[in-house]
């Protein structure tokens, strides 16, 4: 038996969706609109999910969230959410998994790196 | 993929087959692609001190033997295996083509995440059909068990996604897979009890099958007590991370020595890809590209899914079985024929009797070539484990990569 460690240290470079995560590192949503169709679409991809128009423009959302579907697991949680303004739907982590509730706000978590993550609001709480 | 046609014009070459006389070209009548022979090791935790190059060189072996083919007949060899991050050996083809004796043979490896091993199969019937090749060797291996520990594993393999959103936000393959069946009970009623019921049935197929990683006796209430991955799935709802290899030999049967043996012939290919991430999907528990993918094998092969007698469903995890059987079209309701015992080993249309991914294992790129040498073994009735009641004329074998992602289907028909 032969032991080999191995450490990677990758730089990605991230191209035309570089606004996408820059603005993610700020804890805003920025979006991508269709030129063809309308279509918002979050988190962007390069291409439109409805017409296929290549023709892309940035547009900012709230950062509110709909929670569609949750999964738990024994240390966090994730979920598949729909942020307001948006067609298509995300998942993402939850950064506060002991709470329950359907709404949420988009949020810089330092345990998701570049990932997507939301703060849930706590029910009776003010606005998200 | 339609594999048994008219060809038009010079569509295939006369080639040289290594040592063993010539391909014919693509021209003529009744064109046929054939599993000549095929072999795997066991899927398992290794413990043994063997190396997947080993376990290579045995499926390789078997399958010649299966196959009563000399070394000398292959001409080509498709490699299926997901990552290199697993063997630490980039150039995998080139590697396994020096261990098995095949150089001087074209080499490729293929790759498409669960797919990898099916759609090396697709690539090697291509060749074949092609006339680019005599006698293709598909050899898929993983060693996705002992190599690296599981959180590693974990971390690889949740970069089969976006790598770039779901990859860093540190989502493993559970969580997605629990998402999307959600989305799935949500709109069909399936219940976890349904999902249990796949993860028991599998799991008991897999106690008649010798090569099995899982052959567990268990029950519902087993299921409903094991440890919690991502809710809803606990953990003997997840296929296991296996080592092992497997191979397949495709060729014409104008190229193959007359054994006297019924074979199975590859009837009909099809493959299609989906949106990666889930949240562009129009419906994020419905496999979209799975329905594609067995709309054009089953084209291809001139059938309708209601001639197909048994079939082997990529079931990575339980619920991922009664997705795949919607989408494969096996089942106009498949919570219904679910809860009625159609998929049951002795029920209409057995599915998953070497137990699947969940009571075989899945050794990732060694998963898609086992399931097409389960299927075509079950059609003779010759599977070393449960086999249909009945000899069915045609299998189906599906396979996915990512969530259903890229998708892979085959029509396998007895000769
Ligand atoms: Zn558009």
């Amino acid at each position: 038996m032969t032991t080999r460690r191995l450490t990677l240290e990758h730089s990605l470079p991230k191209g035309r969706l570089n606004p996408y995560f820059e603005a993610l590192a700020q804890g805003t949503a920025l979006a991508e609109c269709c030129g063809s169709c309308d279509r918002v679409q979050f988190p962007p991809g390069g291409i439109c999910g409805q017409c296929g128009a290549a023709d892309l423009a940035w547009t900012s959302l709230s950062g509110t969230a709909v929670v569609i579907h949750r999964t738990d697991t024994p240390d966090r949680a994730f979920a598949l959410v729909r942020f307001e303004g948006a067609r298509n739907s995300a998942v993402v982590a939850i950064a506060n998994p002991d709470v329950r509730s359907n709404r949420g706000r988009l949020v810089i978590s330092p345990t998701c790196a570049q990932g997507l993550a939301i703060e849930l609001k706590c029910k009776g709480s003010g606005d998200v | 993929m339609r594999t048994e046609f008219v060809a038009v014009g010079s569509h295939g070459t006369v080639l040289s087959a290594g040592g063993s006389g010539r391909c014919r070209n693509g021209k003529g009548v009744g064109m046929k692609v054939l599993v000549a022979g095929g072999a795997m090791t066991p899927f398992n935790r290794r413990k043994d001190g063997s190396s997947w190059r080993d376990w290579c060189r045995d499926a390789f072996v078997g399958a010649l033997t299966d196959a009563a083919l000399e070394r000398s007949a292959i001409d080509a060899l498709v490699v299926a295996s997901e990552s290199d991050f697993f063997t630490l050996q980039l150039n995998p083809a080139s590697m396994i083509a020096d261990t098995l004796g095949l150089v001087g043979c074209r080499s490729c490896r293929v790759e498409g995440g669960g797919a990898s091993g099916h759609l090396a199969v697709h690539a090697g019937t291509a060749m074949v059909l092609s006339g680019q090749a005599c006698r293709v060797a598909a050899v898929g291996v993983e060693a996705s068990a002992t190599h690296l520990d599981g959180k590693t594993v974990g971390i690889l393999l949740s970069h089969s996604f976006d790598s770039w959103t779901d990859g860093f936000t540190g989502v493993s393959s559970t969580s997605i897979y629990a998402l999307s069946a959600m989305a799935f009970m949500e709109r069909t009623g399936a219940t976890v009890n349904d999902l249990a019921a796949v993860a028991v049935r599998n799991r008991q197929n897999a106690r008649a099958n010798p090569n099995a990683h899982l052959p567990l006796d268990i029950r519902e209430e087993d299921v409903a007590a094991s440890p919690v991955v991502s809710s809803p799935y606990r953990r003997l709802d997840c296929s296991p991370l296996s080592d092992g290899a497997a191979c397949v030999i495709l060729s014409r049967p104008e190229d193959l020595p007359n054994t006297g043996r019924a074979r199975v012939r590859i009837s009909g290919t099809g493959a299609a890809s989906d949106r990666v991430r889930l949240g562009d999907r129009a419906d994020p528990g419905r496999f979209r590209a799975k329905e594609s993918a067995a709309r054009r094998a089953l084209a291809a092969a001139g059938i309708t899914a209601e001639a197909i007698g048994v079939a082997e469903v990529y079931d990575s995890y339980s619920g991922a079985q009664l997705q795949a059987l919607e989408a494969l079209g096996l089942t106009s309701d498949v919570v219904a024929d679910e809860r009625a015992g159609r998929f049951a080993s002795r029920g209409e249309l057995p599915v998953n009797l070497s137990g699947g991914l969940l009571g075989q294992g899945a050794p990732v790129g060694a998963t898609g070539v086992a399931q097409v040498l389960a299927t075509a073994q079950q059609l003779l009735g010759s599977f070393p484990g449960l086999n249909p009641r009945w000899g069915p004329k045609y299998g189906l074998v599906d396979s996915h990569g990512g969530i259903a992602t890229t998708c892979a289907v085959s029509v396998l028909e007895v000769q």
